[in-house]
């Protein structure tokens, strides 16, 4: 079941909650991302990898606007799907395999619409009925069909995902591509599925090493943010380009945490002139409301990996506390205990602690190691002072293009000591089941309900997040002090607690 | 070198970053080896002129055109690599089309085959004593995997861990050996059969928009991208004919991504 309301669109910083409006105001493409955007339209079947809001959504949403029938001039038909129903996650085999049918019918039968003159997609919900009706939709509109599935693939839900491959590959044809949003740390592809053959892997991470860094986002600032903080309040050092590349460096170039940091931003400095002292602010409040935080709202939602959220904690602590005495911006881990913590490190890769930049480098000392860039906000509050300097804002900069040598983690290292605990064969969403209290407002949900509303929804017998998430609008709206907005703002509580 | 319109080739003056990668610094006026790697060299020249006019052609044109010159820089720099890493085989080759019962109209053994030369079927056991009876020296078969560009591969990510600014290396360095080589293996095969329903006109339906635009360049790209990193690692390997200095190479590669095909 889909709900019609289903976040509020000013709570959520997604691209999938924009409106088609908003999306087109808010959203600056690099030269880079036009070429993802490329890559979507394009035959062939694509897999867009990227952390959380590194702008996976974004991309795909950009690609569908680019094709039949948003532009009338492409010879491509697409069709974007998202893939956020907790139904999709609790099936398999046959189950599955109707339930995704179905959404992508509804999706086609959506997009038929916008086109305005063909005719009503007919197809049964199973694939082979689909293959058959997509054919001779393609003969029908004399275009390829792309489709985009959007938050395709979550860490640790894998029984579906073998499934979700499975379809994926299916489908694949001649004039059938399927392009997908998946995020690291999904390696399970399922046993037919095989990741090099079977599709294109593009990551999107920003990489602060690229070009146009800078002038890529402070042409977002200037998309999005001109109104709020005017171009006065940026000069000298403090120029736009420079506060923006350096905002876009200390969250390691992912897009929701630099929207986050600037709203903050703009909030601590209004019209003043931005100096070190706000910057300082934004950078300690994100460490304490967004990344902590995130840590914490993720577990319950990893399923069988659930139990790597306390290693991937004392990981990130150890890592940070010795980079920030050291000022290291990077840290380098002998490859041999990187591999062996790759599933908490890939947590804390998908949560913006840290990002991969080699995989393999030479040691000062000896052997190879995998050296990841430490977001600034988390690092700030291990550095001496935690407070940005001019040292720091240059350093991070990078104008004089100097290397800051990463910090070198070796068998002596507190890392080597951390130990991993065993996997169970399956894992449960503990979120489902928990009491909806846990949905209250609070940092891990900022925009979580008060007292009053989780009261008025147990009295009515919506006790777990569960039977929340399989409300209907109409009855929520029917109980006394639930309205619109109280009811928009349940639902984005409960996407932010599901969801990755 | 080029060729003038009496076929008779000339020194290069403008040898192109793609061409300078694949085939290295051209040993001008030579023979042998020298001189097949520079009218390889010229002839990846002549395809990349024509690849960075694409953009102005209408749609129909790039479908017709486009992956003819894709498969024209695939095979001419498979060629180059083969020639650089095995000149054997290469000079075979060309001893044997400089015979006079050499005709064009006919088959020819000797020619470098993409099953046999640059792909080859697996081997179980490569150093069992049968398979090395007569071991394949396929540039992406087994024997290349394991001697060339896995030996070579940590060698070049110590030789660009400094490079900043280019978009491929960046992406490069996140992908271990075996990543990158099963993804390379992948492409090669794939944008081979990919570009070829263009070129032999394979299709019988009306696939009008199989190869529009976004997607034939995005195989141009991927064309490119794919044997300019061979390249790459080849300037690393210490056997090599016409070695470039790494840096050059590095220069070359980033000149290739802005040399803005499409």
């Amino acid at each position: 079941m889909v709900n019609a309301i289903y976040e509020n669109t000013s709570l959520i910083l997604a691209a999938e909650d924009c409106s088609p409006e908003e999306f087109e105001k808010l959203h600056y493409f690099s030269k880079q991302e036009q070429r993802f955007i490329s890559n979507l339209i394009a035959h062939g079947p694509v897999l867009l990898k990227g952390a959380r809001g590194s702008g996976k959504s974004a991309l795909m949403i950009e690609a569908s606007r680019r094709m039949y029938p948003e532009n009338n001039l492409s010879s491509t038909f697409g069709i974007y799907i998202s893939l956020r129903h907790l139904e999709l996650l609790r099936s398999e085999g046959e189950k599955y395999e109707k339930m995704l049918s179905q959404l992508i019918i509804d999706a086609v039968n959506k997009t038929i619409i916008k086109s305005g003159h063909l005719s009503e997609f007919l197809a049964l919900p199973n694939i082979t009925s689909l293959q058959r009706e997509l054919s001779s939709l393609s003969s029908a509109s004399g275009k390829r069909i792309v489709i985009l599935f959007d938050d395709a693939a979550h860490i640790g839900r894998e029984a579906p995902l073998h499934e979700f491959f499975d379809i994926f590959r299916t489908l694949s044809s001649s004039i059938i591509s399927c392009k997908a949003a998946i995020y690291p740390g999904v390696t399970n592809f399922g046993t037919r599925f095989d990741v090099y053959n079977d599709a294109t892997v593009i990551d999107i991470s920003r990489n602060d090493e690229l070009e146009d860094y800078n002038t890529n986002f402070a042409e977002i600032i200037r998309k999005r943010f001109s109104q709020r903080l005017p171009e006065e309040s940026f000069s000298g050092q403090f120029a736009l380009e420079n506060v923006a590349g350096f905002m876009g460096r200390a969250v390691l170039g992912n897009m929701r945490g630099f929207i986050f940091a600037w709203n903050n931003l703009s909030d601590n400095c209004k019209t003043r002139k931005i100096n070190y002292a706000h910057i300082t602010k934004t950078l300690i409040y994100l460490a304490r409301n967004y990344y902590w935080p995130l840590i914490e709202e993720l577990k319950p939602k990893l399923g069988m990996y659930a139990l790597m959220i306390d290693p991937a904690t004392e990981i990130a602590e150890s890592i940070f506390q010795d980079a920030g005495k050291q000022n290291k911006q990077n840290v380098l881990i002998l490859r041999e205990i990187a591999q062996r913590l790759s599933k908490p490190l890939e947590l804390l890769e998908y949560t913006g602690f840290i990002s991969i930049r080699d995989v393999s480098r030479a040691m000062k000392s000896r052997g190879r190691g995998t050296r990841y860039s430490l977001n600034l906000c988390t690092l700030l509050e291990k550095t001496r002072g935690a407070r940005v300097t001019n040292e720091i804002y240059t350093r991070w900069l990078n104008e004089k293009n100097e290397r800051n040598e990463p910090l070198e983690l070796h068998k002596t290292s507190e890392l080597f000591k951390i130990q991993l605990p065993e996997l169970p064969e399956h894992g449960e969403m503990l979120i489902l089941k928990e009491d909806i209290s846990k949905l209250k407002k609070s940092h891990v949900y900022p925009y979580g309900l008060t007292e009053r509303k989780i009261d008025i929804l147990k009295a009515a017998g919506y006790l777990t997040v569960s039977e929340l998430v399989e409300a209907s609008d109409e009855s929520l709206l029917k109980l006394k002090e639930i309205g619109m907005e109280n009811l928009k703002r349940i639902r984005s509580t409960v996407a932010q607690a599901i969801w990755m | 070198m080029s060729s003038n319109e009496s076929g008779v080739d000339e020194p290069v003056s403008n040898q192109s970053a793609l061409a300078k990668l694949l085939c290295g610094n051209v040993v001008l006026d030579g023979g042998g080896i020298d001189e097949v790697l520079s009218h390889l060299s010229v002839s990846i020249d002549n395809v990349v002129k024509e690849l960075v006019t694409l953009e102005s052609l209408s749609d129909n044109q790039i479908s017709l055109f486009a992956p003819f010159l894709g498969r024209s820089i695939l095979e001419l720099g498979c060629t180059a690599l083969i020639a650089r890493l095995d000149p054997f085989r290469v000079l075979l080759l060309r001893e044997c089309q400089n015979q006079p019962n050499y005709l064009m109209d006919k088959p020819h053994k000797s020619s470098i085959r993409w099953q046999g030369d640059v792909f080859a079927d697996k081997v179980t056991d490569l150093w069992a004593d049968k398979s090395l009876q007569n071991p394949t020296r396929a540039l992406l078969g087994d024997y290349y995997k394991t001697l060339i560009w896995s030996a070579n591969f940590d060698k070049l990510l110590d030789a660009i861990r400094d490079v900043s600014g280019d978009e491929w290396i960046v992406n490069f360095r996140t992908k271990d050996f075996e990543s990158f080589y099963n993804e390379t293996l992948n492409n090669f095969s794939s944008l081979y059969s990919e570009l070829s329903k263009g070129i032999h006109h394979e299709l019988v339906l009306p696939l009008s928009s199989a190869l529009d635009r976004e997607t034939t360049q995005r195989l141009i790209e991927k064309t490119v991208r794919n044997i300019a990193t061979l390249g790459l690692i080849v300037s690393v390997v210490s056997h090599a004919l016409n070695k470039l200095d790494i840096q050059v190479a590095i220069a070359a590669y980033k000149e290739i991504q802005e040399m803005g095909v499409l």
